[in-house]
């Protein structure tokens, strides 16, 4: 109970700490500029409104990590909490601050489309259905760029799973005649890399399906994907943090 | 029984060995000092205390435990640099602090109040950290490190970069601490720092404790003092230079050399009665000093028998006068000519 405490104190001084720095201003700003540009023009329908909702959460999370994980990784501000509320709950009080963040803006967004220019045919359950992949998927996409900041992985691995990311999305880099040119058994392993880099990135992408489209069928099985992805990825994370050398910086 | 055990630690960084074949033990209740030049392992040891990271080869061993992680919430950490949530109140950290400490309700409450009045930071409790003046974040740091009353305290050169007149605020503070029953290690490379904190003191070279040592033994005058003062009027400059040959001022400062304690004393009596503030007083040349660069040449060592003679820094002995309570330090008017009253 009193880790609990302490994660939700420490979320809530971090999250105040951003409201206090103005920081808000840019994720604020882009929320306005979404709603002037995209959000607000006549006859957007539910699906435009989906999709533009789900791109503008993954840029919010991108934006919103850069200042909060930048914050965590301030060696010394780590170093006299870390050991209080333990390694895990320190990160997950960032993480869950990003994810915070990125719903708020859309949640933003959202009412400032529902009370100035509501979307014909998005009824208010359909909105609940679409955010909940969205939701989801803000939390994927934190702990990927938390896993990806130098305060979890060493540069080598960075490297490393951005090259294995950039293999998965290969497909529309390396086509046509590109890839006619390679020899067979490159192409053959390129084809085997890409499918093995694809899975853990296809929960990500089939929730985004789903809030888009509002596919109930298959949604509870894609949904409990995503989640067990969501959770693998923050337990990854976690396990990482909770291993590595903290050093403390130069004074 | 032992609070912090170091056998035969080996801890490499990538090529470069931070400790080796490092050994030293702290007892409960002690102020240990380890100290070293930059570069010598004294940050790795402290972080080897905290189970920030784990040594390659050999033990150690915190709070009878072997994995310094699982008694963490028994240790607090004292940096000298504050680089956390600058937009928040010194009050909101320490809150922050204790509630991730697991502290709530009344004791949480009676622990901030405590540690704002024993670090003298109830006028500026409100201020956000980032806008502190040097001294009082390094109290607002200290206040954190102490505020769940732990068993164990690191302290990881407390007053690097901070003003000679600042720096006896912190030592007394660490003293309190120490006197209340904590164990403190400190990290630093400032003799004087190590000696005026710590009742036993490790030097480290190289990555290993070269030689141990009580502070009562190696206290001592230092070779040489220099004193920086308000401006010295040329009548009063002759007036110095007259006393002896050793001290030689120019505007703002006077040095001393060869340091004797009748000559601080003659020198800050003239000061005195004419009204001139005295801002820092730097010595070098001490006893520890000495023998610590006789350890870097990796000569024998030799630990001079109990000094006699204190407060070879006239400046901190008038400071360290004050400091029975950490309120008077802070309202110490050291550029006031009310200093001649103390």
């Amino acid at each position: 109970m009193n880790r609990v405490r302490a994660v939700l104190a420490l979320m809530g001084a971090t999250i105040a700490e951003y409201l206090r720095s103005l920081r808000w201003l840019v994720e604020f700003g882009l929320a306005a500029l979404a709603y002037v540009l995209y959000f607000r023009q006549p006859g957007l329908d539910a699906q435009g409104f989906t999709t533009g909702l789900h791109l503008f959460g993954g840029i919010c999370v991108a934006v919103a990590a850069q200042g909060i994980y930048a914050m965590a990784d301030r060696e010394q501000g780590m170093l006299l909490l870390t050991r209080r509320i333990g390694r895990s709950g320190y990160l997950l009080a960032h993480l869950l601050t990003v994810v915070i963040i990125a719903i708020a803006g859309c949640g933003l967004l959202s009412a400032a489309v529902a009370l100035t220019a509501p979307v014909a045919g998005l009824t208010l359950a359909d909105w609940g259905f679409a955010v909940l992949p969205l939701v989801l998927n803000i939390v994927l996409l934190a702990a990927m760029v938390l896993l990806l900041t130098p305060l979890v992985l060493a540069p080598g691995w960075r490297l490393l799973i951005l090259l294995a990311a950039m293999l998965a999305f290969s497909g529309t880099l390396i086509g046509g005649q590109t890839l006619a040119a390679l020899p067979a058994p490159l192409v053959l392993l390129l084809d085997v890399l890409r499918t093995i880099f694809a899975v853990p990135l296809l929960p990500f992408f089939s929730g985004y399906e789903i809030g888009v489209t509002g596919d109930r069928a298959n949604a509870p099985v894609l949904l409990a994907t995503q989640s067990l992805m969501a959770l693998g990825l923050v337990a990854l994370v976690l396990t990482i943090f909770a291993r590595r050398d903290l050093r403390l910086g130069r004074v | 029984m032992q609070a912090v055990v170091f056998e035969q630690v080996e801890k490499r960084f990538d090529r470069v060995r931070a400790l080796d074949s490092c050994t030293f033990a702290v007892a409960v209740g002690e102020s240990y000092a380890l100290l070293g030049h930059p570069g010598a392992g004294k940050r790795t040891a402290l972080q080897l205390a905290h189970g920030l990271i784990r040594p390659d080869t050999g033990t150690v061993q915190v709070l009878g435990a072997r994995d310094a992680r699982r008694v963490a919430a028994q240790v607090g950490l004292f940096s000298g640099q504050m680089r956390v949530l600058p937009q928040t109140s010194v009050i909101g950290w320490l809150r922050l602090a204790a509630v991730a400490s697991g502290l709530s309700g009344t004791a949480l409450a009676s622990r901030i109040a405590s540690v704002i009045d024993m670090c003298a930071l109830d006028a500026v409790q409100d201020t956000p950290l980032a806008a502190l003046p040097l001294a009082a974040a390094r109290r607002a740091l200290l206040a954190q490190a102490i505020v769940h009353e732990p068993t164990l305290l690191l302290a990881d050169q407390p007053t690097v970069r901070l003003p000679a007149t600042e720096q006896p605020t912190i030592w007394k503070l660490l003293q309190h601490v120490a006197a209340a029953g904590t164990t403190v290690l400190l990290a630093t490379a400032d003799a004087a720092e190590a000696e005026t904190v710590a009742t036993r003191i490790g030097l480290l070279v190289r990555g290993a404790v070269v030689a141990e040592m009580q502070s009562d033994d190696v206290r001592g005058a230092a070779l040489r003092v220099q004193i920086r003062c308000g401006p010295l009027s040329p009548a009063l400059r002759a007036q110095l230079v007259a006393l002896s040959p050793a001290v030689r001022c120019d505007e703002q400062r006077i040095q001393i050399a060869p340091n004797d304690a009748a000559l601080q004393h003659a020198v800050t009596q003239l000061l005195l009665d004419a009204g001139v503030s005295l801002l820092s007083l730097e010595s070098a040349g001490r006893p520890l000093d000495r023998i610590y660069a006789r350890a870097m040449r990796g000569e024998a060592l030799q630990v001079p028998a109990p000094a006699r003679q204190y407060g070879d820094t006239l400046l901190t002995s008038l400071l360290g006068a004050q400091m029975t309570n950490p309120h008077e330090t802070r309202a110490l008017p050291i550029d006031e000519p009310a200093v001649e009253e103390r």
